[in-house]
């Protein structure tokens, strides 16, 4: 009797999923921001579904297992990639290599790397980060996501047999406008000098001529812990770059954040670099991230 | 040279903040540790710390105090405890485990599915020594104050009870009622030293700098004295380690402690040795180092 009815509910589950994917194209992203751009992207042509929650750390995600089941019936699962979803790494992996397509973000974009950046910045104090890894904070700069669209949309079609060109066109001048209208808000600063929670804005720096100084969490991923050696080299170097505020973000320890900025005499400043808006897209995120910065360093 | 110990803590507030909060964790853990070692409480307490982690968790996601969350988790862990040890006939530390790991996951799930802003597990778990407020601070005072307050109130009882139960009954103390105030008072210093070291760490805290003064002192007071100071040892050298190093303070500090105990046994070890050595030319001149306490 158990038997039966348990075959039934298998039969029944196995159903509805083939039934789902015949009528619209799962594409699964696995978070909020590029999931809002692969929206505009697709229309109504695919359903899109955003794995992490909105307002949760892409960083230290962990998937449940109706994520992993999400993730396996999908038509084409959108990732950052460079261990920016350290918790999803296994599942999507395992998806792979069953058979589901993968496309990486990171994969079509021209990439930092830490070297570079601490060139950039001229940091040589700029201590415990993995050097060699590349920044996977790709999003955070319109320009550098846009470079990623053309190639999505060879994969969308791929994954969904309808061509999306015109689309890939059209959001690749929707995020070269963003761009400009990032670069707007920014010009009102003088002297743009970061210190973030982690390191997370080194794209946008490298774009609207930013110095990232430091972060409270040295590292691209937010699960690190800060060094009492780490912070007070923070200190100092905020100190000499007079920074006008320390920006904090989902995952950065609140209290040591708020003690380093007493220290240094600043505000602490909350950005939403991970996370989108409530009742906003992309482009709201990026705009209000740019008026956030400006606002603080002002 | 006055440079490399002083300078990290002349120059930077923060760190003297970390100091002062581990100064007032190493205090109270000294005086909780040290009936946690004598009564063999070492796995209750960690469990007690597990349990806070649900309650933070949960505080972070209804945005009430994480404080008060952590209260009311190692409130829960402690009845649930008693409960499960009174009502079955499982051993202890198979109960208290079972709601350990419990108690762990269900934090872990909460936060799972939090969106706070703040809702980071890894601050629960290992701390925020570098980050230490003037209220914290108070806080850590008050907690420290109330602890002695019960331990000196309850000095003869807790004494009888890391000796043994049966000695407590008869002298007319009641087991029940005295174990469940020590639990309270382990709960309250976990409770005080979670967000300095974190919730898995504490236990380093609560336990290391205890043992060792159980090594070297036969008297409560002393053994108190000896897992303060050793505790406070631990936390300026974890510091200026996580300092010079870089890296991380929580665990450097909770690590260092469990070195002194380790270099402290091996002396003691050796002098036993050399004791007992002195025993056997001398026929018994010395009096045995064995350990066992005064009840007086």
């Amino acid at each position: 009797m158990c038997l039966a009815a348990l075959l039934g509910l298998f039969a029944s589950c196995s159903f509805d999923g083939s039934s789902s994917s015949d009528t619209t194209p799962s594409i699964v992203v696995t978070y909020s921001a590029i999931g809002d751009v692969v929206s505009r992207l697709v229309g109504d042509a695919a359903t899109v579904t955003v794995l992490i929650p909105n307002g949760q750390d892409q960083h230290d995600f962990m998937p449940s297992a109706q994520d992993v089941e999400t993730i396996n019936n999908a038509s084409l699962v959108v990732s950052n990639g460079l261990d920016l979803e350290e918790g999803l790494e296994d599942s999507l992996l395992q998806a792979e290599k069953s058979g589901v397509a993968m496309f990486h973000i990171a994969d079509h974009v021209t990439l930092l790397d830490a070297a570079a950046k601490d060139e950039a910045a001229g940091a040589e104090k700029e201590v415990g980060h993995d050097h060699g890894t590349e920044d996977p904070h790709v999003w955070l700069d319109p320009e550098t996501l846009a470079e990623a669209i053309p190639a999505l949309a060879e994969a969308l079609k791929l994954a969904t047999g309808k061509d999306f060109t015109a689309e890939a066109t059209a959001v690749v001048g929707e995020l070269t406008a963003l761009s400009a209208k990032v670069r707007d808000i920014m010009t009102t600063v003088d002297a743009c000098k970061l210190v973030t929670g982690h390191d997370s804005l080194g794209y946008f720096a490298a774009r609207y001529g930013c110095t990232v100084i430091g972060a409270v969490i040295p590292g691209f991923s937010t699960a690190a812990e800060a060094s009492a050696g780490s912070l007070a080299d923070l200190k100092d170097v905020a100190k000499e770059n007079g920074v006008k505020a320390i920006f904090t973000e989902l995952g950065t320890p609140a209290d040591v954040a708020a003690q380093i900025a007493k220290e240094v005499g600043v505000d602490v400043v909350e950005l939403s670099t991970h996370v989108l808006p409530e009742n906003g897209g992309y482009d709201d995120m990026m705009t209000q991230l740019a008026t956030a910065i400006a606002g603080g360093l002002s | 040279m006055g440079n490399f110990f002083f300078g990290p803590f002349v120059d930077n507030e923060f760190l003297r903040q970390s100091l002062y909060a581990g100064i007032l964790v190493s205090a109270i853990c000294a005086v909780a540790g040290t009936f946690v070692v004598l009564r063999g409480l070492a796995f209750t307490g960690d469990a007690l710390a597990h349990g806070v982690v649900p309650g933070v968790a949960a505080a972070l996601l209804f945005g009430f105090s994480g404080v008060l969350g952590a209260a009311i988790g190692a409130g829960v862990m402690m009845s649930g405890v008693s409960v499960v040890t009174r009502r079955y006939r499982l051993s202890g530390d198979t109960a208290i485990g079972l709601l350990f790991v419990g108690m762990l996951a269900l934090g872990v799930i909460i936060q799972s599915r939090s969106e706070s802003f703040a809702g980071d597990l890894t601050n629960i778990l290992f701390g925020e020594v570098l980050g230490v407020s003037n209220s914290d601070l108070m806080w850590q005072f008050i907690a420290l104050v109330a602890v002695c307050v019960v331990a000196w109130l309850c000095r003869r009882p807790f004494l009888l009870l890391s000796v043994d139960d049966g000695l407590t009954e008869t002298s007319g103390f009641s087991v029940k009622k005295y174990h469940n105030i020590m639990l309270a008072m382990v709960a309250l210093t976990v409770v005080a030293s979670f967000q300095t070291v974190g919730t898995l760490l504490v236990l380093g805290l609560l336990i290391a700098p205890a043992a060792t003064g159980a090594l070297f002192a036969r008297r409560i007071g002393i053994m108190m004295v000896v897992a303060a100071v050793v505790g406070i040892f631990s936390t300026y050298v974890g510091l200026l380690v996580s300092y010079h190093a870089n890296v991380a303070a929580g665990a450097s500090i909770v690590f260092c402690s469990v070195l002194v105990f380790t270099a402290c046994a091996v002396v003691v070890e050796v002098q036993r040795w050399q004791a007992h050595r002195k025993d056997i030319h001398h026929d018994h001149d010395q009096p045995h180092v064995h350990g066992h306490v005064h009840v007086s």
